[in-house]
């Protein structure tokens, strides 16, 4: 059956309003190793063309009969964003591109030295590939699709990670200020991605960015802030962009980020994540929030997904629906980015319990 | 200064994570005729201990307890060549990889990190290292412990085809995993010894192997 994308849009602008749609939405994070399993074309073959990836993502997210239509690029700006700086700064050799997994930046090798990150070059994002490739697939799936697409970024620790490597957690003690002009690099960056966006797809109307700064076993939550935090606030400041925030990690310090950002007069739209596991923890985060939307929210891919059996992923996805389903604002949406090893009838199974037990109103499809 | 003041003050050092004053006190403690397996068990150890007490219940973070292995590394240095001349090198070694398809380190380094400075004998084999080599080098260096860690589900792949091919060779290094990419139920799946949430409880698991004399 052909997928149907104006009910998909309708499904998922009903749940961003806070209205009852008529079944809990089903997103998923695919990137290239997902891509590539689906389409059988290895990572580079995909990423000849704008043409080629938006038919790739296309097929897979129908494939896989999701409401949201993403790139198979990964949602979120990590692997390519580290290739553009690389090639900015004359180490394109060290991006490590693979047949059918997510090609990966060697870590700490852009930003190895005191000199390396003085003497950063911000790349053009108009011009570096892939991201005319990306911005521009973007818009071939919007005009066939009509879904819009939202900007992603990854303010800042991800990037800073991937620059720096190891080698960025020391300096957090020994040499902040060095750290704090990387971080103002990444930065500089991303707004130049953020103008690439808006000549190419044109205004974007949310920020998705990812986070990872702001875990309790990575940062403590001042540091994430001086590190992080500041410079997606000051982002969405200057955009007037509300936030909608990814955030994968073991520990995330929700309610501190949350409750900060919005002292900041930053508007936080919704929440993506996975972590805590405990449901409890999203209802009463709901309560907390009822104007914030959730797209998660306990559902681990490197748990149930991976190791579980398709009646284990259904049992955990009901959990969650009919939870925080009634609850409003909801999307159902296994984090992070699904592993390779992931059983496909594990992913169907996602699609299948949202038609069991998704279904408004929840208590009469229970 | 009394005996218990000494190692009370390394102690109290390393939680401060002040470098200069450990390497200070642990010469100053050599020097009073103190022998190195004592400084480490009766100060530098309790003080990494209640630095990892701390990070466990989230008063200190990863950039501390990354610098307190760097503290550490620098007590080891000077105490290492009494430890030669008193017979007490025997350090267990310690095999580190991020495994084939996977070319993060950050986790890798950091639990090398804390390793070394708790007196382990490294090797680092580095990233997207393939299981042949894995198996090599443990077999060349008797590794005892063979750490691997992963954040991308291919490495988890490979760690498992490495734990396979360690068991068909009949390499007895015990394998603990970590990373963003594995879990206790991929832990179980590869067939691995032991799972590190983080790198604390990676090297937790490893210093109860050898207490437990399961090395």
């Amino acid at each position: 059956m052909k997928h149907d994308w104006k009910a998909s849009m309708e499904r998922v602008n009903a749940s961003y309003a806070g209205e009852t749609p008529d079944k809990v939405p089903c997103m998923l994070w695919l990137d290239e190793n997902a891509g590539s399993r689906i389409s059988g074309l290895s990572i580079r073959e995909i990423l000849k063309s704008s043409k080629k990836l938006a038919q790739v993502s296309l097929d897979v997210f129908e494939y896989l009969g999701m409401d949201n239509l993403w790139l198979v690029t990964g949602p979120y700006l990590g692997p390519y964003e580290g290739f553009a700086v690389a090639q900015a700064n004359g180490k394109g050799d060290q991006f490590v591109w693979k047949d059918h997994y997510t090609p990966h930046l060697r870590e700490g090798v852009v930003c190895k030295t005191e000199k390396d990150i003085e003497n950063f070059q911000i790349p053009e994002h108009t011009k570096v590939q892939p991201w005319p490739t990306i911005l521009e697939a973007l818009v071939i799936n919007r005009e066939k699709t009509g879904m819009q697409p939202a900007l992603n970024l990854s303010l800042t620790w991800s990037n800073v990670q991937m620059l720096r490597g190891s080698q960025a957690y020391l300096d957090i003690r020994r040499n902040p200020d060095l750290l704090l002009t990387l971080c103002e690099k990444i930065y500089a960056s991303q707004w130049n991605y953020y103008e690439a966006y808006r000549k190419i797809v044109g205004e974007p109307s949310i920020v998705l960015n990812a986070q990872y700064g702001f875990n309790a076993h990575m940062l403590s939550f001042e540091d994430a802030w001086k590190f992080e935090g500041q410079f997606i606030a000051r982002f969405c400041k200057k955009t007037g962009l509300p936030l909608y925030i990814h955030n994968c990690g073991f520990k995330p310090y929700w309610f501190e980020t949350i409750d900060r950002l919005r002292q900041e007069g930053v508007v936080v739209f919704g929440v993506n994540g996975s972590h805590p596991q405990d449901l409890d923890f999203w209802v009463n985060f709901r309560k907390k929030y009822p104007d914030i939307h959730i797209m998660g929210a306990a559902i681990s891919v490197n748990s149930e997904m991976e190791h579980g059996t398709p009646a284990d992923v259904i049992e955990r996805v009901k959990q969650n629906i009919l939870k925080l389903a009634p609850l409003k604002r909801f999307i159902i949406c296994p984090l992070c980015c699904l592993p390779w090893r992931v059983p496909m009838n594990n992913i169907r199974a996602i699609s299948e319990a949202v038609e069991l037990y998704g279904k408004y109103p929840i208590a009469a499809a229970q | 200064m009394t005996r218990e003041q000494v190692f009370t003050q390394l102690e109290e050092m390393v939680l401060a994570l002040d470098q200069e004053g450990v390497e200070k006190a642990t010469q100053e403690a050599l020097n009073k005729g103190f022998q190195a397996q004592e400084i480490i068990s009766n100060g530098l150890a309790k003080g990494m201990q209640a630095i990892g007490g701390k990070f466990e219940c989230g008063e200190i973070f990863l950039p501390e307890l990354m610098m307190s292995g760097e503290v550490m590394k620098a007590a080891l240095k000077i105490l290492r060549p009494h430890m030669v001349k008193s017979g007490t090198t025997a350090a267990h070694k310690i095999l580190l990889a991020t495994p084939r398809g996977d070319i993060h380190d950050i986790g890798k380094n950091i639990l090398g990190g804390l390793l070394e400075g708790n007196g382990f004998e490294i090797h680092d084999l580095g990233i997207d290292v393939p299981p042949e080599e894995i198996a090599n080098k443990a077999r060349e260096v008797n590794a005892e412990v063979i750490a691997l860690s992963a954040l991308v589900s291919s490495g988890v792949s490979s760690m498992a085809e490495a734990i396979i091919l360690l068991k068909e060779r009949d390499i007895p290094a015990k394998v603990i995993i970590g990373g963003a990419a594995c879990s206790i139920e991929a832990a179980k799946a590869v067939g691995a010894d032991g799972y590190g949430k983080d790198a604390w409880q990676g090297l937790q698991t490893i210093e109860e192997w050898v207490k437990g004399g399961n090395l």
